[in-house]
């Protein structure tokens, strides 16, 4: 497995409840559950910033592993194995799967409990995400909270690495003006 | 950018991802287990129902059509529709064939749909090249050529296409008319439901070209390769002749476009699009041998981008008129003897133009209607064919 920039911001939960499988699993490649909770909650984390939405990120991801076991044989050999379930989750994010699903998700999380959110002082950020063009929020989102490199965001988003490097410059800028507006309003 | 914009951004990253981290509630692999276990379960029950839909509606057709001969119904051999002579091209390769009965194998994804199932479906179909038979939307597939507007698969692959983890399925269709008729490439695939849905389409037949897609296939990157050909084979058209590119592409999320290989085709060299004008001929005075001498001016154009290596020029008139004076020496072989009135020469290059002032020799003083004909030649290794017939034939008076 080729690691990747992917932050690993879980530890798997103690041997004993999934230990049995994940052994049984490692015999051909990546372990699947040590993949999961290593990586769930940074790529949730990545496709909340982009779609400004956490419940509806955690479904993408959910979603991302679930077409990962299905050809978990095949994906657990890859030379990096969450950079396939990184490039199906973002794909999902912009994909007719999300449109189909979101009437309804928005169903469902009519009888959910509530998932507090990212609380006011994170408000800013989000919002200023929010006006920047897809691509330019894709770039900084997968650079800033992914920490993959310009050839490895290239690599993903299938463009050469000048228009990542455009994407981002573009992105940070937009971004800085946007957040230094924000509290110089804040300070008056 | 300033170092300040930097720490300003990142900063907020930084505490953007430990505020909302914080918030994930991950729903964890047992839950991704028992997600692919249902839909696993349910896909077999959905490939089960295909197949028996697909076995047995034909067998029980078979079994109507032959009760006063042996009742024995033979599934393996209507399940699976055996290639058509009449629609076959040459080179496209066979679709592979599908095995008739269920696999049990529940790894199959969503999105792979056997040509078993396409041929069960009712499959909504995209605009065809506009043509007065075959018609977009729901439409089934035919396993052989029946009747004109019968839609064929003709090509069959599998991959992801848009990059959701899961394959689609490419089809190669062809509605025929005749030997002719438009094709187009579309990717189907399934919904939560597991019906099957159209995706779009990749690409489809056109005018001028191409006017025959020949083969689809999907790379292990998720893009579709189409072979496609310029001219269509049939009525005296080899495939051979055709000229035959590979291009690829990819789905956007909204529909498929172009990412790779050429995007037009160059002029084809087996057509030369030639013409042909003949002035009027008035034979002079009698000589002394009792013939009478004239001269007819033949212009012959090669009006295509390729080049007609060899043409031959027909001045149809009554007999006893023979080649005489005048340009045939620049004919290969010189004059022609007597018999048909013809020259060949060559090449004509693209654009080319060929004045020719004929003499001719009449020993019967006959009037009326000659034609004029010109026809490219080539060879048998290298044929060449004109794609407009109307243009090479010119009507002159002779008196």
């Amino acid at each position: 497995m080729m690691v990747t920039g992917e932050p690993r911001l879980d530890e798997p939960p103690p041997e004993g409840a999934t230990g049995r499988r994940k052994d049984r699993e490692r015999t051909d490649g990546v372990g699947f559950d040590e993949l999961y909770h290593a990586h769930f909650r940074s790529l949730t984390l990545q496709l909340t910033a982009y779609c400004g939405d956490l419940s509806q990120a955690q479904d993408l991801v959910q979603e991302a592993f679930c077409r990962a076991f299905a050809r978990w044989s095949r994906v657990s050999r890859y030379d990096d194995p969450v950079a396939w379930v990184r490039r199906v989750a973002w794909n999902l994010a912009t994909s007719r799967w999300r449109r189909l699903r979101t009437a309804q998700t928005w169903l469902l999380r009519q009888r959910e409990e509530h998932v507090p959110g990212p609380g006011p002082d994170r408000v800013a950020l989000a919002a200023a995400l929010a006006l920047l063009p897809a691509n330019h929020r894709r770039a900084v989102v997968l650079h800033y909270l992914a920490d993959l490199s310009v050839t490895q965001i290239a690599q993903q988003e299938q463009v050469p690495e000048g228009t990542v490097k455009s994407w981002l410059h573009r992105g940070r800028a937009a971004l800085a003006a946007q957040l230094a507006t924000n509290e110089v309003n804040h300070h008056e | 950018m300033s170092e300040f914009d930097e720490m300003l951004v990142s900063g907020e990253f930084a505490a953007y991802r430990e505020a909302v981290v914080s918030a994930v509630h991950p729903a964890g692999p047992g839950a991704v287990r028992e997600t692919v276990r249902r839909r696993r379960r349910r896909a077999v029950v959905a490939t089960a129902t295909a197949v028996v839909l697909a076995v047995a509606v034909p067998v029980a057709a078979h079994a109507a059509l032959d009760r006063q001969h042996d009742p024995r119904p033979g599934p393996a051999q209507t399940a699976e529709p055996t290639p058509s002579a009449t629609t076959a091209s040459p080179t496209s390769p066979a679709p592979s064939p599908t095995p008739s009965t269920a696999s049990p194998t529940p790894a199959a994804p969503d999105g792979r749909i056997t040509r078993a199932q396409l041929l069960a479906a009712r499959l909504d179909l995209p605009a065809w090249l506009p043509n007065p038979v075959c018609e977009a939307g729901p439409t089934r597939l035919s396993a052989t050529y029946r009747t004109e507007g019968d839609v064929l698969l003709e090509g069959l692959d599998h991959g992801d296409v848009d990059g959701d983890g899961r394959d689609e399925t490419l089809a190669l269709l062809r509605c025929l008319v005749g030997q002719h008729g438009p094709s187009q490439v579309v990717a189907f695939d399934r919904d939560e439901r597991g019906r099957i849905v159209t995706l779009g389409q990749v690409t489809r037949s056109a005018r001028p070209n191409p006017e025959w897609l020949l083969a689809v296939e999907v790379t292990g990157g998720g893009t579709i390769r189409v072979e496609m050909a310029d001219l269509a084979p049939g009525g005296g058209w080899s495939l051979d002749w055709s000229q035959r590119q590979w291009r690829g592409y990819r789905w956007t999320g909204e529909r498929f476009t172009q990412v790779d290989g050429p995007t037009s085709f160059g002029p084809n060299p087996h057509l030369a699009d030639l013409s042909v004008t003949a002035t009027d001929l008035a034979w002079g005075p009698k000589n002394a041998d009792g013939t009478r001498t004239g001269t007819i001016t033949v212009t012959v154009r090669n009006l295509s981008q390729a080049p007609a290596n060899l043409v031959e020029v027909h001045l149809r008139m009554q007999v006893g008129t023979t080649a005489d004076g005048g340009d045939w020496s620049a004919c290969q072989g010189g004059p022609p003897p007597k018999g048909p009135i013809t020259c060949r020469f060559g090449p004509l290059g693209p654009g080319a133009t060929r004045i020719f002032q004929f003499g001719l020799r009449n020993s019967n003083t006959s009037s009326g209607t000659g034609i004029a004909e010109v026809t490219p030649i080539g060879t048998d290794a290298d044929p060449l064919l004109d794609p407009s017939r109307e243009n090479n034939e010119d009507r002159y008076h002779y008196r």
